[in-house]
């Protein structure tokens, strides 16, 4: 009996022991699992291999544009070019697709003296008139096209076509004639007022300004400039509005008919108003634009929120990239109540 | 009498049997442990360096929706110093205390060295220095826009400990170092994210204005998409390539913002060609 005892006790231990053997060996640690030296052979390698990989891209890096550009700063952001052009493209075309042109009140005026040859008299006086057009409700759409940028070390150059798309607008004519000489006692004294329609004339203008890059809290500001910018737009009558005048004028026969023909009045309308209007578009029209991309000024780490310091230290362009880095550190009792704040329980 | 004998020679055996596998578990050679340390840390370099070279520094960009962000070791060692100190309890009643980091970025690695201290509870006043080894990786731009980095730990050194030696003899650290190796998962899991100080917007904003005034625009909007493409670590510094897509703008019902000063603008704004 106690010899089986011993024999099973003593399987029992060898089971035991070889199990604790295999897990041993199987866990034994990471670094009794290789060969020491073929890990020397290995750093010896890999050291070699390093040194030489780490010559080759420090050259490369003193080489590059990239980096050789990029100002100081803890944090730098670095826009490219490809980058500006299409968010400033995106921003032009999608904020200023369609915008809105509503002319105020505009007034014009034209006076003056009518002479004509008239048969054997020869030139006479044959009266005055007094012409006033005003323009109002003149409305068109502004569309702006495709902008091509320059960048350089002085900002951002932008050229951008801006299309005037087709309005309308209703202009109230005003015709005043006095006949003098020897029309006077034939014509007599005419006025005439009546709304003639028009159509603001498509066309396309080619602006050039430029984006100037500042840096506000944190933040790259984009504020396009075109300073001086004015847009003519010209607003061509109606036919039917001006055949219109022509035949309230022409109802007059004879001599007076011939002198209200010589004065040509829808003619002048048509001169006084063809030659366009100039429209200033204010630079407070032009706002700018926030990037996307800014400094942190907070920043919760561990349930808390630390506000931090950003000093920015340099705005850079260059013709591929624009830079804007900053220097960033911890405030002074930057620790704020935790982030997710719970109102404390009263009392 | 035999039969004594035989159960002793059993036990003896036995006992010989169960020391063997033991031995086993004792201290792995420090310097083949620090050769290790060392091969692990080449190989990271030379990948690194690998990746560096086949990426010209002026093709870090390669595509025209990327933007660039560049993060001193400096300032973002003090973003995760203000962290610490962090306590987890593991197993077997001990604590790791970590206290501070050391933040090195440079051939392609964005390493992170946190140093600490392990105790037992039952022992406080005795501590081993512990040394978590790791890197910084997962970056990734998350719900709020918030670009985030995870520590990883790939090794765990414990050093000679302060206070009483007998405390913590070469065989107890073998212990420890078994036991601090089998909790890297929690101890991973309780190491702070990193957060790059770098705001990013879900979208942009553009007001409208008028229609009072002279030109009316109305407010549009466009959604912002924004992912880490790629992160360099070098020069000291961790570069960041984002992702940045930007959706088309489309027009809100917001109220447009019209302003004194687009009215003002207009009124002025007209003038008779001469």
């Amino acid at each position: 009996m106690t010899r089986w005892l011993v024999r099973g006790a003593a399987v029992l231990l060898v089971l035991i022991a070889g199990t604790l053997g295999v897990l041993s060996y199987r866990f034994r640690p990471k670094a009794e699992r290789e060969d020491p030296a073929a890990v020397m052979r290995e750093i010896q390698t890999l050291t070699a291999q390093r040194d030489s990989l780490r010559t080759r891209v420090f050259e490369s890096a003193a080489r590059s544009e990239l980096l050789r550009g990029r100002p100081a700063g803890d944090v730098v952001i670095g826009l490219p070019a490809p980058f500006v052009e299409a968010v400033v493209r995106e921003v032009i075309q999608g904020w200023f697709h369609d915008v809105d042109l509503r002319l105020p009140p505009i007034r014009v005026r034209k006076a003056g003296e009518l002479k004509a040859r008239v048969s054997v008299l020869g030139k006479r006086t044959l009266g005055a008139y007094a012409l006033e057009v005003k323009l109002r409700n003149v409305q068109a759409r502004l569309q702006p096209g495709t902008p091509v940028m320059r960048f350089s070390s002085d900002g951002i150059r932008l050229d951008l076509p801006v299309r005037l798309a087709g309005g309308s607008g209703i202009a109230r004519v005003k015709i005043d004639w006095e006949s003098k000489g020897i029309a006077g006692p034939v014509c007599g004294d005419l006025t005439a007022d009546r709304e003639v329609t028009g159509e603001v004339r498509p066309r396309l203008y080619q602006t050039r300004g430029q984006i100037r890059l500042s840096a506000k809290d944190g933040r790259i500001l984009a504020d396009p400039a075109f300073p001086g910018l004015a847009l003519r737009i010209f607003v061509d009558p109606a036919p039917r509005s001006i055949a219109m005048l022509d035949s309230l004028l022409t109802t007059k026969g004879g001599l007076c008919g011939v002198a209200l023909g010589k004065a040509r009045a829808s003619e002048r309308i048509q001169q006084l108003i063809g030659r366009g209007f100039n429209v200033k578009i204010p630079q407070r029209f032009f706002r700018p634009v926030e990037l996307p991309i800014a400094f942190e000024t907070a920043l919760p780490i561990q349930d808390r929120s630390f506000a931090l310091q950003v000093k920015p230290s340099a705005l850079v362009t260059t013709p591929s990239f624009v830079w804007l880095g900053a220097d960033v550190s911890l405030a002074p009792r930057a620790v704020s109540p935790p982030y997710n704040n719970k109102k404390p329980a009263t009392p | 009498m035999n039969a004594r004998a035989g159960v002793a020679r059993a036990c003896v055996a036995g006992l010989s049997l169960l020391v063997l596998p033991l031995l086993g578990c004792s201290s792995a050679d420090p310097v083949a442990r620090e050769r290790m340390v060392e091969r692990d840390q080449l190989r990271r370099e030379v990948a690194g360096f690998q990746a560096l070279a086949a990426l010209e520094a002026n093709t870090l960009i390669d595509q025209p929706h990327q933007v660039l962000v560049s993060v001193t070791d400096t300032l973002l060692r003090s973003l995760i110093d203000v962290a610490f100190p962090v306590s987890v309890t593991i197993r077997d009643g001990l604590t790791v205390t970590l206290s501070s980091a050391q933040v090195t970025f440079r051939a392609n690695v964005a390493r992170v060295d946190i140093r600490g201290e392990v105790r037992r509870s039952t022992v406080p006043r005795v501590a081993a220095a512990v040394t978590l080894r790791g890197a910084l990786d997962r970056f990734s731009v998350d719900s709020t826009h918030t670009l985030r980095a995870n520590i990883s730990v790939d090794d765990i050194k414990l050093d000679t400990p302060s206070g009483t030696p007998a405390v913590f003899d070469p065989l107890v650290i073998t212990v420890l170092q078994r036991v601090l190796e089998g909790s890297l998962p929690e101890l991973t899991a309780s190491l702070p994210t990193v957060t790059v100080p770098i705001r990013l917007d879900k979208a942009m904003q553009l007001p409208g204005f008028g229609p009072d005034g002279f030109l009316s625009v109305a407010p549009s909007r466009a959604a912002m998409t924004v992912e880490a493409a790629r992160i360099i670590a070098f020069q000291d510094r961790l570069w960041i390539v984002l992702s940045v897509d930007l959706d088309a703008f489309a027009a809100t019902t917001t109220a447009p913002e019209a302003t004194a000063a687009t009215t003002a603008a207009a009124a002025a704004a007209l003038e008779r060609q001469p």
